[in-house]
């Protein structure tokens, strides 16, 4: 047997091909996996949430929703605030006629930017920022209506088990993927947007007709979204205004849904990573509504401070 | 200037991170692969073979044997492995670690050959390799730091007959 020196060849043991293609291919279906699994799950959710009856949901998270209002509840002189914020509240909830709730729970936090959350089990937290911008009743009312309309759509319990659901995918996926981690999150927070936006226009919907009902006119719709929650519009820091941008984590914190600033010329792209509507476009379709109703844009407004 | 959420930020800084592994990693592992070529050429002179011996060429007697061993220790870079940490949820061909391996034998085979060289042995039979995973302190060791290539065998070294 004769010995031929021979070198190796190149092309037998590594595949053709770039690891940028292959990375590129793997991040697609990766993509495509979440976005699916995860729609697939809100979608399921969505159809529960009606089931769950608000009795059980205060049953399960009164407490809660309580306790976490209560710690955020501060500021000297809060109490008259409070029962007066309370008063505007329980005036608009007796307008709510069919409404499944026992009773609604207004608390205020000490907190610049103009915000508002709703907590599982009725309570509603407005921030001090929020009552120093309003020049009347009818623009806190219309706030406040917005979130009850978050309680008739029974939105925080989507966000809820949206935050669930997101969660459980990534822990699925996350095996093994730690550094596709963060792209992954991304994407999950991304897909669930939709959702939001579309959450966030009911609840103005159903926050309109409210206020029309108490007021007999919508006077303060229009300031809310042009002067009230305006980043920086008049002193008030606007830069705390994304107080509920890390949406749907575990974490129950961020069940609550919330008024967020979006800038008047929002761009497409800030818009869509906003979880509510750009301004313009929510005050156009309440207007469009309002129109429609044949309700007054325009009417006599109740003083506030 | 507008705001950034802070999400997209993270994104962009992790895709530069992966960007900037791919070039540096791509560019040390062709540098490594044209210095892996260039050896083997000087080296394919010395054979290494898995045969247990090999035949007495005329005129010669063998003179005396002993362990040669070459080992390497490479590692992956961070594109690699998230690409491939990525193709854990789907399966198939793992391409970007094919290279790494591809490098790490060679390069074993050709220190054991270099050792041979340098100790005058004249082949090397029964040559045999390892491989194993270096574990990683992160992930509760269950990271990768990288790979170990182990390649051993036996050196032998031929005399003239009458020298």
């Amino acid at each position: 047997m004769r010995y031929e020196a021979k070198l190796p060849d190149d092309s037998v043991n590594v595949s053709a091909g770039s690891p940028l293609g292959e990375a590129v291919w793997l991040l697609a279906g990766v993509a495509g996996l979440v976005l699916a699994l995860t729609f697939a799950v809100a979608l399921a959710i969505e159809a529960l949430v009606p089931f769950v009856p608000p009795s059980a949901e205060v049953r399960l998270f009164g407490a809660l929703g309580e306790h976490l209002a209560e710690e955020l509840d501060a500021g000297e002189g809060a109490d008259a605030r409070t029962a007066r914020v309370q008063g505007v509240l329980d005036r608009l909830a007796a307008r709510w006629t069919d409404s499944p709730y026992p009773g609604f729970h207004a608390r205020i936090v000490e907190e610049p930017a103009p915000n508002a959350f709703a907590f599982p089990g009725g309570a509603i937290v407005v921030t001090s920022g929020l009552l120093d911008r309003v020049e009347n009743e009818n623009e806190l009312a219309f706030v406040l209506a917005h979130e009850l309309g978050h309680f008739a759509g029974r939105d925080h319990l989507r966000g809820i088990g949206r935050g669930i659901a997101v969660g459980s995918v990534l822990a699925l996926l996350g095996i093994g993927a730690e550094q596709a981690d963060g792209l992954v999150g991304a994407l999950g927070t991304l897909s669930s947007r939709g959702f939001d936006r579309r959450q966030e226009s009911d609840a103005d919907a159903f926050g309109l007709g409210l206020l029309v009902a108490e007021y007999g006119h919508a006077a303060g719709v229009r300031e809310v979204f042009e002067r009230v929650l305006v980043a920086g519009a008049d002193g008030g820091s606007g830069d705390e205004d994304e107080v509920g941008s890390d949406v749907e984590t575990e974490d129950e914190d961020d069940s609550d849904e919330h008024h967020d600033v979006s800038k008047p010329d929002d761009a497409s792209l800030s818009g869509y990573w906003s979880t509510h509507p750009p301004s313009t476009e929510r005050t156009r379709r309440l207007e469009a509504r309002i129109a429609e109703s044949g309700w007054s844009a325009e009417g006599e407004t109740t003083d506030w401070d | 200037m507008e705001e950034m959420d802070p999400g997209l930020i993270n994104l962009f800084l992790a895709g530069v991170m992966l960007l900037l592994a791919f070039g540096i990693g791509s560019w040390i592992e062709s540098r490594h692969f044209k210095s892996i070529r260039r050896r083997e050429e000087e080296l394919k002179r010395l054979p290494a073979v898995t045969l247990e011996r090999l035949p007495t060429p005329d005129g010669w007697d063998h003179d005396h044997s002993g362990l040669v061993h070459g080992h390497v220790v490479v590692s992956v870079d961070h594109f690699k492995r998230f690409v491939a940490s990525l193709r854990q949820l789907f399966g198939g061909r793992i391409q970007a670690y094919e290279s790494l391996m591809d490098r790490g034998r060679r390069e074993a085979v050709l220190r054991l050959k270099e050792e041979a060289a340098k100790q005058g042995y004249h082949a090397v039979v029964n040559l045999r390799l390892e491989s194993s995973r270096l574990a990683s302190a992160r992930r509760n060791g269950k990271g990768t730091a990288g790979i170990e290539v182990f390649a051993f065998g036996t050196g032998i070294k031929m005399r003239r007959l009458g020298a």
